[in-house]
């Protein structure tokens, strides 16, 4: 996805704006000009000046689209891939403690695979050894408590 | 001297069970390494109980064998799945790629066992018989230098691509913004947490190094995938070095330079390690017959930084002996360990326990050596990954990436941190911004920052103090040199094209 740099240097300025305001809300050290916003300051600014120039390198180039999408991405079964390895991955994040690793995982990897076009009862397997497997690599052999979910008490 | 210790030290390695521990701690370091999102810290963190029933040489060599080896064999998922180990790495993970994007992945991994050894070696030999002396200059380090190599490292991370300086600069800014989430270090005042207590820690680094290049590939596979050509496979493992003789000799400067950079900065606690890289990568690029290949996988650029970065890890541990100041956490479990022992790190050991101390020493140089024969069996087993279509693999990477990210901390945010810088830096990436100046800019933010308030305080609003002494006023310099040459040789380029035109004008 190809943004044009105008409109990616009107964010960064807005982008900037933003730090440079929280930052100056930051309180200052006891007794000194200095503090915890300082150096976002310096940042702020530096996203507001990198914005302008960016505005003002797109422009001389010319405006085209503001935006352009790869074909790719107007292909349903890759975008939904492309979402759920992204937006599936938060909500698996978000339901993490309850849902447990293997479940959500699971169900994850077989849709990724199945939207590919790899369907079928030997890519569930697949999913379900991989998932189940690195579960017991990392709970028994590497000791990284990853939660199971309701499989609790069955791992 | 050392080596008046060495016909004791070579008794207490040469035997059975030191050549057991490091074989399988070896094993277990390739292993670990390799598994993409795993860390060469987490398998060092790992084996820190097992040692507690070891003598003090097996001890330290378990844990020196699984770094080395982990360290090395994070580059088997940089150049196979873009996700590299380590910060240090992340600096030629695009070359590796891009070799390996080439068909060249065999030469490519070659070319990284054979510099991550040599380095290694350099590195070793220098802790040998330079570490005291060496260990008293990195004791002149105060804030000011720091600033001044953080600052360096972070300009070689901005010239060394080859997408424009404005957007490089503002993918720094986007990293350096990144690392200043949560709470300050000098006042204690949240920042940018929106509230959130899993922020007050800050960003997580090996979650955004996952995501920042691992997410990006994938989504490129799930979306672009006309656009990815099928990678050849290694063929025979032994083929690798064909022609490495040729690339060896050809870059040999470039392979001592990068040894005794990574080196000499890896001895600079805290930053050393993670930088040593990055600036013999700058280095190497600025010195090239063929700049223009850098990023776009340049041998020679894999070959230098690879012995950068294990030249930085042997580098790391000469403070770590010699006054048992941790150079990163690494060296910091092997000070634990080494008191542990009783081998309280200092001055001292060299004389208390000089036979212990010359076995140590040998451990590191030989765990070096190891990386050549494991590295090949470790390349020859991971090579079988490239025969699955990398399409029907992507599900599986996002499963590593998902562990990777979680194991860290054992927290969910570390997931959420991998997908949404993944996204960043997928648009990044889109749109012509390199994504390893935002990696430095997380790891070297805090430094940078912390470093910047305290000189600022020490220095009571003058400038003078940063550039009083000598090797801060090099810094100096040399930060002042990397940001004005290339400028300057952008004026003069275009004055010379201006008088072309003019005198091409003039003769019609």
């Amino acid at each position: 996805m190809r943004i044009h740099d105008s409109l990616i240097g009107a964010l960064l300025v807005l982008f900037g704006g933003w730090v440079l305001f929280v930052a100056l809300g930051f309180p200052d050290m006891p007794g000194q000009s200095i503090g915890p916003g300082t150096f976002p300051s310096v940042l702020g600014v530096a996203f507001l000046l990198g914005g302008l120039c960016l505005i003002v390198a797109g422009r001389s180039r010319g405006t085209r689209r503001l935006a352009d999408l790869n074909p790719g991405w107007r292909r349903a079964p890759r975008l939904l891939a492309a979402g759920l390895a992204t937006i599936g991955v938060l909500v698996l994040a978000l339901s993490f403690e309850t849902v447990g690793f293997p479940l959500s995982a699971t169900v994850l990897l077989y849709a990724l695979f199945f939207l590919e076009g790899y369907r079928g009862p030997q890519w569930l397997a697949l999913c379900i050894a991989f998932v189940f497997g690195m579960h017991l690599l990392m709970t028994r052999f590497l000791l990284v408590p990853l939660p199971a979910g309701p499989l609790e008490s069955f791992l | 001297m050392i080596i008046d210790h060495l016909g004791n030290a070579l008794e207490l390695v040469l035997t059975w069970k030191m050549a057991l521990v490091m074989l399988s701690c070896a094993l277990f370091g390739l292993f670990v390494g390799a598994v993409p999102g795993l860390s060469a810290t987490m398998a060092t963190a790992m084996l820190v109980p097992l040692t507690f029933f070891m003598d003090p040489v097996p001890a330290i060599s378990a844990i020196v064998t699984t770094a080395a080896m982990a360290i090395f064999a994070s580059d088997i998922p940089a150049a196979l799945v873009r996700i590299p180990g380590t910060a240090a790495s992340a600096a030629y993970v695009g070359d590796l790629t891009a070799l390996t994007a080439k068909g060249r992945v065999g030469r490519a991994l070659g070319i990284s066992v054979t510099a991550s050894a040599i380095g290694g070696v350099f590195g070793s030999l220098v802790l040998m018989f330079a570490a005291p002396q060496l260990a008293l200059v990195s004791l002149n380090f105060t804030s000011f230098e720091y600033f001044w190599l953080a600052l360096l490292g972070l300009s070689a991370a901005v010239m060394l691509g080859n997408a424009s300086v404005l957007k490089s600069l503002m993918a720094l800014a986007i990293g350096l913004m990144i690392a200043s989430v949560g709470m300050d270090t000098t006042s204690g005042t949240p920042r940018f947490t929106f509230g959130s207590a899993s922020l007050l820690d800050g960003v997580a680094f090996v979650p955004a190094l996952i995501g920042m290049f691992a997410v990006p590939e994938l989504i490129r596979t799930f979306v672009h995938r006309d656009e990815t050509p099928p990678v050849a496979p290694i063929g025979n493992p032994f083929r690798m070095f064909e022609g490495l003789g040729r690339v060896l000799m050809t870059s040999k400067l470039n392979l001592l330079r990068s040894s005794t950079i990574g080196t000499a900065i890896g001895i600079l606690p805290g930053a050393g390690s993670d930088i040593g890289s990055w600036i013999s990568y700058a280095v190497s690029k600025r010195f090239s017959r063929k700049p223009e290949t850098y990023g776009k996988g340049s041998e020679e650029a894999v070959l230098g930084a690879c012995a950068a970065n294990n030249s930085a890890l042997s580098g790391a541990y000469v403070p770590a002996m010699v006054f048992g100041i941790p150079g990163d956490s690494i060296t910091a479990i092997v000070i634990g360990v080494l008191y542990v022992k009783g081998l309280n790190p200092g001055p001292m050991v060299f004389l208390t326990n000089a036979d212990t101390v010359a076995a140590i020493f040998l451990v590191f140089l030989l765990a070096n050596l190891l990386i050549v024969p494991l590295g090949l069996l470790a390349i020859a087993l991971a090579s079988q990954v490239l025969r699955v279509p990398k399409i029907a693999l992507a599900p599986l990477i996002l499963g590593f990436c998902i562990v990777g990210s979680y194991s860290i901390d054992a927290a969910a945010s570390g997931i959420v941190i991998m997908i949404v810088l993944g996204v960043l830096a997928y648009l990044m990436e889109e749109n012509g911004f390199p994504v390893a100046p935002t990696i430095l800019g997380i790891v070297m933010g805090l430094l940078v920052e912390r470093n910047l308030v305290s000189n600022m305080i020490k220095a009571d609003g003058t400038f003078m103090p940063f550039v009083e002494r000598p090797i801060a006023a090099g810094l100096a310099l040399t930060c002042l040199v990397v940001w004005t040459v290339p400028a300057v040789g952008w004026l003069l380029q275009r004055r010379r094209r201006a008088a072309a035109r003019t005198a091409a004008k003039q003769e019609s």
